[in-house]
């Protein structure tokens, strides 16, 4: 299945790098043309920062999906993916770039969502401290929203938490990639304990594994991993939820073994949805993070389908 | 040997164990008995190292995680799988504590595994995934999970709950088997007959502390049964073997 998977990802990435309003084909790649500046200074950094936040959303979902033994589960759920929209949200208040608060953010929700979820490190704990970080920090942007000072404001807020790779360049890729590529290898580390934890907590500390340890790698590898996502691209959901689903079918659902595959799903699932995106015929761009909205409800409806069957 | 001493805990406000003492030996099986929320599964829990106790010690609580995790095969109550995994891959979880972080598995852990599938029935169905297990097949694949880790200590709670009487004298004999190759065979129990048939030992826990102790025979009598469930019961024994039967 890898393999494959290796494969698709590679084509996904070559469309994200020819698709868009002009096409631009291999031979322009690198020509001192217009095209080839356009491929160098748009397309490479947004194909490079789609490969890799579709791969940590992906991770980070098979992870969280296999830590909280539930199908649900993704970095939206346990509020990093909203703390760190808030510290974007922030930056551009106060007029800086959103990285930086963006990343702060995401790091100080982890924080808190370990110190919440308390000592005895329970996947239960993990999960209702994460509601409380992302009602608190969804709220808290709602209401620096509403007292943004002049419309203009309010709509590069919006703009930027309804999640798109439009306008990134090199730079945004030069910082944001290493720091996914290092919450991505943390989270790795987690695939035997997730094992373990099929059997429930009990049994997974009785082979072990020690779930306060646990519980700091993930947050660790999360905040890194999906808070410099949302750093450079605002808020794309359903991917880490969407993606270990499909996954499972294919590889079974021992946790480890989904962990490799979702990062490779995300990053096809994003780069193709980026490619479509920017092919819509109109003016402007439809949001990606809007594009996976819409993707992803009636991925949900198809599931609701199996589930209902099932249980018939 | 397992030595608990002078093991009192408590979870949240109420206090489960109350100065607690018990030994349990290599070789045999052990019944922990009581009325439900006496404790049985708190003291299984703080003799495998899943639980911090406030006072007292247990023995084998010195080891590392990872030495208790080789030593102890424990086998919670309500260990559903979580994910329809096969069969095999929950039997190769009992390898776990025996493998390095990234290491493949050995020759050594592939035959522990197929050792494990062999001695609990379970090869034919290696391939299937636990959801599609009836009951009885599903309590065989978990104890096969404790088996390959070979553990030198088997920590059951409630290992027959919810199984016919076939499937449970299956799961009976596992144990047996595993007490009669030298491990020492610790399991939590509802079922005073089923302590008869197994047990070699007893201990009964009323509201926390240790009622009485001893080798079965002499510890399941009636009034010693009287004083923990407050109810009588008669003794019939014939050739075929003992049955306490409950009077209304």
């Amino acid at each position: 299945m890898t393999p494959r998977l290796i494969l698709l990802t590679l084509a996904a990435f070559l469309l994200s790098l020819m698709a868009g309003k002009t096409w631009i084909f291999p031979p322009d790649w690198f020509a001192d043309t217009a095209r080839g500046w356009i491929f160098l200074d748009l397309r490479l950094p947004r194909a490079l920062l789609g490969a890799g936040i579709g791969a940590i959303l992906g991770l980070s979902g098979a992870v969280l999906q296999g830590y909280l033994r539930n199908p649900l589960a993704d970095p939206t759920v346990v509020g990093v993916s909203s703390s760190a929209a808030l510290g974007g949200v922030i930056a551009i208040l106060l007029g800086f770039t959103p990285f930086p608060l963006a990343m702060a953010g995401g790091g100080l929700s982890v924080l808190l969502l370990v110190l919440m979820a308390g000592r005895g490190g329970g996947p239960l704990g993990f999960i209702l401290a994460g509601m409380v970080l992302a009602t608190l920090s969804g709220s808290l942007t709602a209401f620096l929203i509403s007292i943004a000072p002049n419309p203009f404001a309010t709509s590069e807020i919006i703009a930027w938490m309804m999640g798109a790779l439009t306008d990134r360049g090199m730079a945004d890729a030069v910082i944001a990639l290493p720091l996914m590529a290092a919450g991505g290898a943390v989270l790795l580390l987690t695939a035997r304990s997730l094992d373990a934890l099929t059997l429930g907590e009990d049994a997974a500390r009785s082979m072990g594994v020690d779930p306060a340890r646990l519980q700091w790698i993930i947050a660790l590898g999360i905040g890194l991993g999906v808070g410099a996502a949302v750093a450079v691209s605002g808020v794309v959901g359903f991917v880490g939820l969407m993606v270990p689903h499909i996954i499972r079918r294919f590889v079974g659902e021992r946790p480890s073994a989904t962990l490799i595959p979702s990062a490779l799903g995300g990053a096809i699932l994003v780069l193709v949805a980026d490619s479509l995106v920017r092919l819509v015929p109109g003016p402007g761009e439809v949001r990606l993070g809007v594009a996976m909205a819409v993707l992803g409800a009636p991925f949900f409806f198809l599931l609701l389908g199996k589930i209902r069957g099932q249980g018939a | 040997m397992i030595e608990v001493t002078n093991v009192s805990l408590r979870l949240g406000k109420a206090r489960v164990l109350d100065d607690v003492s018990a030994r349990f030996a290599q070789g045999r099986v052990t019944a922990i008995l009581g009325p439900n929320g006496a404790g049985k599964t708190s003291l299984l829990r703080a003799m495998a190292g899943l639980v911090a106790v406030e006072s007292g010690g247990v023995s084998l609580a010195r080891l590392s995680l990872q030495e208790r995790a080789r030593t102890i095969g424990y086998l919670p109550q309500n260990g559903q799988p979580a994910w329809a995994i096969t069969v095999r891959e929950l039997v190769e979880l009992g390898r776990l504590p025996h493998r390095s972080r990234f290491a493949a598995l050995s020759p050594v852990d592939e035959a522990a595994i197929e050792a494990a599938l062999a001695s609990t029935d379970m090869a034919a169905l290696a391939d299937r995934p636990v959801d599609a297990l009836s009951g009885g097949e599903k309590a065989r694949a978990k104890f096969a999970r404790v088996l390959a880790g070979d553990p030198d200590w088997i920590l059951a709670d409630e290992p027959l709950a919810n199984l016919d009487p076939p499937h449970a004298r299956d799961v009976e004999r596992l144990l047996r088997d595993a007490a009669d190759g030298g491990k020492g065979v610790v399991v939590v129990l509802h079922q005073l007959n089923a302590a008869l048939r197994l047990a070699d030992d007893v201990v009964l826990i009323k509201a926390g502390r240790v009622l009485a102790a001893g080798p079965v025979r002499a510890v399941l009598e009636p009034d010693t049964l009287e004083a923990l469930f407050g109810m009588r019961f008669r003794l019939v024994e014939d050739e075929s073997g003992r049955a306490l039967v409950p009077l209304s």
